[in-house]
């Protein structure tokens, strides 16, 4: 790329609309991707389209200033407190709808090239060219097909295709899964989690569905009522007070694919020095590869001493940190570290999320709580029952 | 047919086809401009480009009559530039009758502007097409329909007006007579047979027209069809 990569976003936005107001104060470092999570109706599509460029120019406001900063440190206003606006063709922000959007009287093939051709000769990625793009995203048989003629998989595919011919700096996505069905929607996943980390666009994701989020985000914007609740990396945000309650208790933990069991049908993942076993997934994992393993609060069951008597079999040694409400009179959160690796098991070269701390939350009852006699600081096996794998 | 009544017929097809050129020209920027309005004002303007649809054609064609003549306010302006004012001449009819169709080239054109989804133009908008860049390498080729109904119309519309014509051509054989006017005057010298050759060849003209942009309206609603149903029901 020609074009030094984007890496941090000012976002200062005040948008006032039919009672609805949509606030927005921050910096995000553009990284991988991030996920702007949130409810219906709280404002992320507003603040995605802001941030493309496609909303009316607000009125000069000390409140609002749009900028972003390349790798370079060179910085661009986008909008400034003067009133000053780039409009959406000169940000070179790519955008995909929760519909389509494709061009209808076009072919996917003049789709791409539509958004191809305009892009300066200098800003062309090689990679990113409309016929290496349709083989690789698996559409090449459609080039000569008209938009309607295909599913609606297949054109929100031929949608992300188009938009990233068009070179971007950042890629805005807004709910591009929401009208497709199970499978095309983990196709979707894997495809747009493999062009991220080859094209390094760094990527924000709108959705209000928890899977789409832990499945592809490396960082996590939360956000309600038009406000910014909480932001940062996926699994810090997930383990804030806030991510616990407005996510379900949902866990992130980074391990290393190990080994492949085919015969029984197993994947073996380590988690510290921890050795699980997954039933192998529909994806193919290759080993020493990073992978997330996903899972609720609810789905853990913790006990004082490894248990090799129950149907469960994966179980994790983990200290607990602390004890919080969990929001239900009955229940109780558990914050829990995962037991780091004994020193001289690390290797230099080894990934830094999997020799880092982790901590999952547990939603125990009070009653266990009290007939275990849980304290802080205490080692307990953290047995995991049900879990998604992603890459 | 006299040479009266071909001189009619030509001048019908030269101010047809003069008045639909300036039309468009002027529909174009005016019809995108009411379809993206989000304005108060737009009832109040769509009202005054409707209001010659329901306008006696002679209150149209007197106020013009009385503007573009030497007392008018175009009219005296020319004369004190040098010019000559445009009342009872061909440039005046031309000037009435892109007033008197506008609303049959504007209303057809604004609505399939409409109709363009508004992602489509965003798309567009994140891929550097400027304003018009988009206008004319999406919203025309989108919207080729609304651009042929806007030109019949207008044509076959100044063809067939009267009023407008009469107040400010003045009926003048060979320079401002076209054929409506020209029927009216065989009508008047009780030449049945005259006037008919020209009221009939009007009528079946007129029909030939009409059944053309109902049938190209009836495949025009389609474009957009698969927008809507994007991804339910029809899955890969």
């Amino acid at each position: 790329m020609t074009t030094a990569a984007l890496h941090r976003l000012t976002l200062n936005v005040h948008l006032e609309r039919r009672g609805f107001t949509c606030s927005v104060n921050t910096e995000l470092p553009l990284q991988g991707i991030t996920s702007l999570f949130g409810p219906s109706g709280c404002g992320k599509t507003t603040l995605l389209r802001t941030i493309a460029g496609l909303n009316e120019a607000p009125k000069p406001s000390a409140k609002n200033k749009i900028e972003i900063t390349d790798t370079a440190g060179k910085t661009h206003t986008w909008l400034s407190e003067q009133g000053a606006f780039t409009p959406s063709w000169q940000r070179q922000v790519g955008l995909v709808f929760q519909k389509p959007a494709l061009f209808p009287h076009l072919t996917v093939m003049q789709n791409l090239h539509y958004a191809w051709s305009r892009v300066p000769k200098a800003q062309r990625m090689t990679q990113l060219e409309p016929n290496q793009l349709l083989q690789r995203m698996g559409i090449a048989d459609f080039a000569e097909r008209l938009p309607n003629e295909l599913s609606g998989g297949q054109q929100q595919r031929v949608a992300l295709a188009r938009t990233l011919a068009s070179c971007p700096q950042l890629m805005l996505l807004d709910e591009p899964l929401a009208n497709l069905d199970g499978t095309a929607k983990r196709y979707f996943i894997q495809l747009l989690k493999r062009l991220q980390q080859d094209t390094q666009i760094p990527m924000i994701y709108v959705s209000h569905q928890l899977d789409e989020v832990v499945q592809l985000s490396d960082r996590l914007i939360l956000m309600d009522s038009g406000k910014l609740v909480n932001q940062g990396v996926i699994a810090d945000v997930l383990q804030s007070n806030e991510g616990y309650a407005r996510c379900q208790g949902e866990n992130i933990l980074f391990g290393e694919v190990v080994q492949h069991n085919h015969e029984a049908g197993l994947l073996a993942v380590k988690v510290a020095d921890t050795v699980l076993w997954f039933p192998q997934p529909l994806q193919t994992f290759v080993v020493g590869a990073l992978c997330r393993i996903h899972f609720q609060a609810k789905d853990i069951s913790l006990a004082t001493e490894l248990n090799t008597h129950s149907s469960i079999s994966n179980s994790i040694a983990a200290v607990i940190e602390e004890f919080s409400d969990s929001g239900h009179k009955a229940e109780v959160r558990v914050k829990l570290r995962i037991a780091l690796p004994s020193l001289d098991n690390i290797s230099a070269t080894q990934e830094s999320n999997s020799t880092q701390a982790q901590y999952v939350s547990a939603t125990i009852t009070k009653v266990s709580k009290q007939r275990l006699a849980l304290t802080v600081g205490a080692t307990v096996f953290m047995q995991i029952n049900a879990v998604a794998l992603s890459v | 047919m006299s040479p009266a009544d071909l001189d009619a017929i030509f001048i019908t097809l030269k101010l047809a086809l003069i008045s639909t050129a300036i039309l468009m020209l002027i529909a174009m920027p005016l019809a995108w401009w009411l379809s993206q309005m989000q304005s108060r004002w737009r009832p109040f303007l769509e009202a005054t480009v409707a209001l010659p649809l329901v306008l006696p054609p002679t209150v149209l064609g007197f106020y013009m009559l009385v503007s573009l003549g030497p007392q008018g306010v175009v009219g005296s302006t020319l004369e004190a530039l040098g010019m000559q004012h445009l009342a009872f001449s061909f440039a005046g009819l031309v000037i009435g009758s892109v007033v008197y169709s506008l609303p049959f080239a504007v209303q057809p054109l604004q609505n399939a502007f409409s109709q363009v989804p508004r992602d489509l133009l965003d798309a567009a908008s994140t891929m550097r097409a400027k304003p018009l860049d988009r206008f004319f390498n999406l919203v025309v080729p989108l919207t080729k329909h609304g651009f042929i109904t806007a030109c019949v119309l207008s044509f076959a519309h100044t063809i067939g007006e009267f009023g407008v014509v009469l107040m400010i051509g003045g009926n003048i054989p060979g320079e401002t007579q076209v054929i409506s006017t020209a029927i009216y005057d065989h009508v008047e010298s009780l030449n049945y047979s005259g006037a008919n050759k020209l009221s009939l060849g009007l009528l079946v003209f007129s029909l030939v027209v009409l059944a053309m942009v109902y049938s190209l309206n009836r495949g025009a609603g389609n474009m957009f069809a698969s927008q809507g149903r994007s991804a339910k029901g029809q899955q890969e």
